[in-house]
């Protein structure tokens, strides 16, 4: 079943967060807490997540991407063995662009394990 | 001349393992053909956050993403950026698939086993360590990487 994202971008790469992972964007604010998932050096934008009060901050927002099933990849074996931010598991393919998917769910159980 | 002639004879029957032969940094290495799935230029990666400074990242290849090592981070060697001649080797090892960066891909080489030797011990020691065996082909040393040695130190000794 297709799924939207929302494409975002963070220390200028482009991410996707399920939109139906997402409550509402709001401007940045240092005392917002707690900030989850993919740390950004020039956070401008917070997402709030759909679950609990966390906070992803982007940079920018760029546009809303319609995901097919046969778009969207699990990463490599050795991503998911070695990567320390366990936020981001999938990719996704869209001609030829590619945007790293977070999901803000694992992101919250990586803020509380 | 029958001595050469049975020795010859005893040559063509011995057998033979195919090899890649790439270089990095300078250095010239060996891996097993059967370990070896495909070879592509060099593409820019997409970028992983949290992951070790030997991943690049991941690409995009026929319809499959793979990881990329550069393999001159992997090996402690001087890094240097990508050129023309750099190539993705994506390789099936014993328990994962991945993709290594080398400088270059310059031979395929069929070779008996016995002319594969031990390492030679003047090599580094953190090269030393991923490598099974030498052998010598058109008068250069080449080493021989061990296909576990080799995913121990890209995992880091986690498996997952």
């Amino acid at each position: 079943m297709a799924e939207t994202h929302m494409i975002c971008s963070i220390d200028h790469r482009r991410y996707a967060i399920p939109t139906r992972q997402i409550e509402r964007v709001q401007p940045f604010d240092e005392k917002t807490e707690p900030v989850i998932g993919v740390k950004t050096a020039a956070p401008a934008l917070l997402i709030k997540a759909a679950q609990g009060d966390y906070f992803q901050a982007v940079d920018d927002l760029h546009d809303i991407l319609t995901v097919e099933p046969d778009m969207i990849f699990p990463l490599p074996r050795l991503i998911r063995i070695l990567s320390t931010n366990e936020s981001v598991t999938h990719m996704i393919l869209d001609r030829d662009r590619s945007y790293l998917v977070i999901d803000l769910s694992r992101a919250i159980k990586e803020k509380h394990a | 001349m029958t001595e050469e002639i049975l020795e010859a004879s005893w040559l063509e029957e011995e057998e033979k393992i195919s090899f890649i032969v790439f270089t990095a940094a300078g250095v010239h290495f060996a891996l097993q053909s059967s370990h070896v799935r495909m070879i592509r230029p060099f593409v820019q990666c997409t970028y992983v956050p949290g992951c070790p400074d030997h991943i690049l990242g991941v690409i995009h290849n026929r319809g499959e993403i793979h990881s990329v090592s550069d393999l001159r981070l992997l090996l402690s060697l001087p890094a240097e950026a990508p050129d023309q001649s750099s190539r993705i080797i994506i390789t099936k090892l014993e328990r994962l698939e991945t993709g290594l960066l080398a400088d270059s891909v310059d031979d395929i080489i069929e070779i008996p086993i016995s002319r594969i030797s031990e390492p030679i011990p003047t090599l580094p020691e953190h090269i030393r360590s991923l490598v099974s065996g030498d052998l010598i082909h058109k008068d250069m040393h080449i080493s021989v990487l061990s296909t576990k040695l080799l995913e121990d130190r890209l995992t880091g000794g986690a498996h997952g």
